[in-house]
């Protein structure tokens, strides 16, 4: 022990290293070490905050996680290189925003961390929160307890201090009635259109064109790679024909119960009542003495309805005698609804106290929607469970055997089709995209180009059928793409090629219009020259119903028009279809013009653009007084 | 050297060295273990500065919506110099305005700009005192602001909206400036949808500033 002492003690160099992993020790506790024993290089750092390549990855795990368990999306069409990219893109703000708060000298105090854990229904067992459940919600979703708080610490600062920028925007009058001029500016605008559809009857392609085009490219005229397959196809009906299965009376019973009550949820009730309050005036024990004697007396023969008319606090019901009309259960309060089910027809209730007050409910009629006999459904039901039954068989007993014996003996389907005895059946013209029969299903059609079935030749593994039937596959004979012939693929060429001409012309016009314009022909001229209507917009606004959108973005995009009272340009129609474009007036909007609601509207559409803006001046503000790397 | 001594040897070098060194060995810890205690402690107690007023600020929220002035004022006492004094002066100068008392606002903006001084928020705050000047036609005073404003993010909207400013006084020229500052400074990744129509807007403005006051010339319509 001694020895070590005195020889760390010895040079120099060891004095200063104790000292300095004292300071460490006492300032970072142990965790500090983690900075010296670095084999998770970062890959950006925000302000001297490095963000480490384990913090990505594992980020990015966890974010290809939530987007599969959505279920729409095919996990083939996350590339996790991208993925990742945004992953770090958000994370690197998320650092930018917690940075900034920190520099702003804000914190998240224990009390507000409290609220946050207190409130989250996910941490509560029966309404409160529980510290079990805390940790295991957090183990779920790949997160440490400590590492949630340091979020949830971070989150708190970054919302408070972007609520506080959106809270104390405000949007002053002058500024409102700039913005809202502009954005409310209209423009006269004329447009003349060219149609690709206008100049194809004009357009002919020869036949030495469409074969040059042909021969030029002819790997966009291939036929698509087809196989055919020998398939094994096992489903409900075979297995059934191998394997009767027998139905108890009881099971048919219990199912057509079962059905019958699940029916029966829709049955309706229509009841009467007399409602009386209570209140300072009258007791709950007066108001339920008072509705026992009423119950008396229509037992003696008087008439509920009148009574409820002449007792009844139920301002709804008592004119039309108490009557609530027919109700589904789940109407009713439940003291009400347990009280009118437990009825029979005619039979009045003893009071029954809700927090409307006490009632006394007399059931008048009961609307059941009327079942078929059992005789008439027994087919079918026995038909469905058997045919559950049989499906259950083949999922859980006969799809691992069958399995197994596919890849076991790979390179044959005949072991397969003993243990079945069935045949296998070829079938042909299967391509990646579609196929007949069962491969009309994109999974069959997946596994038959799978590398097992295709490139190696083996049998397929099981693929589960759209009406479960067991299938394996096993490549017979792939015929590659092949170019077609030029007579099957013509007629295609030929309209490609017309269209690409009538879009060529088209571009022309429009150029040659648009040249016209700039030269100061007269509008009515060019109409003429080009024999097109010019279509007038006059006042028009940003968008407008009748007139294409993009139309009104080459318009509004255009300079103020100069003194010759001409700003022109040429705007896309889609497919190919081009308009020449010409302003000729722009009157800037007028708040004081405006219907209260279009102010209303163009106000907050305002507000929250610069609202938007405060906040992204203040995050790039931050961003470049922190400094960010990317390695 | 230590290979070449007795155990003994040994002992006696060790308690030299002690002698030696004991008093600055013990005297460095000492000091070490001090300063570090002592700036975990203030570490410690800013933590808890910054956490009640983070708490104070949160019960102004609660308070502000319900107008509560003793008790705002009460809490603006106690977090005077922090960010958070800056955020609830720039809540209450919007508060005045809500009022219509634009002179309160701009009082209340300036004291936000106090508070905000030095922080990321000092260039915010001057370009909403700058609108506000706008507002109460110191012209001068909020373009004197805007020049203020420094730094990455705040200064290409400091530039937009002294567009606008020149824009209101029917200066397109000088707006179509301003603009194109304050484009070329935008931020990367940074996107203003309505700067770009105002670019647009002034693309022209030597020719439409002389027809922007009469209604007369609108050039031959092409009615077909």
């Amino acid at each position: 022990m001694l020895m070590k002492l005195r020889d760390k003690s010895q040079s120099a160099g060891s004095k200063v290293l104790v000292f300095i992993i004292c300071a460490v020790l006492a300032l970072f506790g142990f965790g500090g070490f983690d900075a010296f024993s670095n084999t998770d290089p970062d890959v950006a750092s925000v302000g001297g905050v490095d963000i480490p390549q384990s913090r990505v990855d594992g980020e990015t795990q966890l974010e290809q996680q939530r987007l599969l368990s959505r279920g729409d999306i095919d996990p083939a069409q996350i590339d996790p290189l991208v993925l990742r990219e945004r992953v770090l893109d958000q994370l690197i703000t998320r650092t930018v925003l917690e940075e900034s708060a920190s520099e702003l000298g804000l914190a998240a105090s224990e009390r507000q961390v409290a609220e946050v854990l207190q409130s989250d229904p996910s941490f509560q067992v029966d309404g409160r929160f529980d510290e079990d459940t805390f940790a295991r919600t957090l183990l779920g979703v790949g997160y440490s307890p400590a590492r949630f708080l340091d979020e949830l610490d971070g989150n708190i600062k970054v919302s408070q201090m972007t609520q506080a920028l959106q809270r104390s925007h405000f949007l002053p009058d002058w500024e409102f009635a700039m913005n809202a001029a502009l954005l409310a500016q209209r423009r006269t605008v004329a447009y003349i259109a060219f149609r690709t559809d206008e100049l194809l009857p004009e357009i002919e392609i020869s036949e030495e064109q469409a074969l040059n085009y042909f021969d030029d490219n002819a790997d966009r005229y291939l036929t698509e790679e087809t196989l055919a397959l020998d398939v094994i196809s096992y489903g409900v009906d075979d297995y059934l024909a191998a394997n009767p299965v027998e139905i108890s009376e009881e099971d048919v019973v219990a199912a057509y119960e079962a059905d019958r009550e699940a029916a029966q949820l829709s049955e309706t009730r229509r009841a009467s009542h007399i409602l009386l309050q209570v209140d300072e005036d009258r007791s709950e024990e007066q108001a339920s003495r008072l509705l026992a004697d009423i119950k008396e007396r229509v037992a003696a023969g008087a008439d509920f309805a009148e009574l409820a008319a002449e007792y009844s606090q139920d301002p709804g019901s008592a004119a039309s005698g108490g009557d609530l009309g027919f109700v589904q259960r789940g109407t009713f309060v439940p003291e009400f609804e347990e009280a009118t089910w437990a009825l029979d027809v005619g039979e009045i209730s003893d009071p029954v106290v809700s927090e409307f007050g006490v009632h006394l409910i007399r059931l008048e009629e009961v609307r059941q929607p009327d079942y078929v006999p059992l005789e008439n459904v027994r087919e079918e039901i026995i038909a469905r469970l058997t045919r559950s039954r049989a499906l259950d068989a083949l999922t859980n007993d006969l799809l691992p055997e069958i399995d197994k014996l596919a890849f076991d003996e790979a390179d044959s389907l005949d072991p397969i089709a003993q243990m079945l005895d069935l045949e296998p059946v070829r079938v042909a013209g299967v391509s990646r995209r579609s196929g007949d029969g069962l491969f009309q299903q994109a999974p069959l059609r997946d596994m038959a180009f799978s590398e097992e079935v295709l490139d190696d030749g083996y049998n397929s593994r099981v693929v589960e059928a759209d009406d479960g039937s067991l299938v394996v596959m096993r490549l017979a004979e792939r015929t590659p793409a092949a170019q077609r012939p030029f007579d099957e693929v013509r007629e295609d060429i030929i309209s490609l090629l017309a269209r690409q001409q009538a879009r060529e012309q088209v571009a022309e016009l429009a150029d040659e219009a648009l040249a016209a314009l700039e030269a100061d022909e007269a509008a009515a001229e060019i109409a003429d020259r080009f024999e097109r209507p010019w279509v007038v917009v006059e006042n028009a606004a940003r968008t407008m119903p009748d007139t294409p959108l993009s139309v009104l973005q080459t318009a509004f995009r255009l300079p103020v028009p100069d003194d010759n009272g001409k700003s022109n340009a040429i705007a896309p129609l889609g497919l190919g279809d081009l308009a020449v474009v010409t302003v000729t007036d722009v009157i800037d909007g007028d708040v004081e013009n405006l219907s209260e609601n279009e102010q209303l509207s163009l106000r907050s559409q305002l507000l929250g653009q610069l609202q938007q803006g405060d906040v992204a001046s203040f995050y790039f503000h931050a961003e470049s007084e922190l400094g960010v790397e990317r390695q | 050297m230590s290979d070449y001594l007795s155990e003994e040897e040994q002992v006696q070098a060790l308690k030299t060295w002690w002698e030696e060194n004991g008093t600055s060995l013990v005297v460095g810890v000492v000091l070490v273990l001090g300063s570090v205690f002592g700036w975990r402690w203030y570490q410690s107690y800013s933590a808890d500065q910054a956490a009640s007023a983070s708490d104070l600020y949160q019960d102004y929220l609660l308070a502000e919506e319900d107008a509560k002035p003793e008790v705002i004022a009460e809490i603006d006492s106690q977090i005077a110099g922090t960010s958070y004094q800056a955020f609830v002066k720039m809540t209450e100068a919007r508060r005045a305005l809500d009022g219509g008392d634009l002179d309160a606002a701009a009082g209340e903006l300036e004291a936000a700009l106090d508070a905000a001084k030095g922080s990321y928020l000092e260039g915010l705050v001057r370009v909403r005192l700058a609108r506000l000047y706008q507002q109460q036609q110191r012209t001068d005073d909020a373009l004197a602001q805007l020049a203020l404003v420094k730094g990455a993010g705040y200064e290409s909207q400091a530039a937009e909206l002294r567009g606008d400013i020149h824009y209101a006084a029917g200066d397109r020229e000088q707006a179509a400036v301003a603009y194109q500052v304050a484009a070329d400074l935008l931020a990367e990744g940074d996107a203003r949808p309505l700067l770009e129509l105002k670019l647009m807007n002034t693309a022209a403005a030597d020719v439409a500033a002389n027809e922007s006051d009469d209604d007369a010339d609108t050039g031959s319509n092409p009615d077909a």
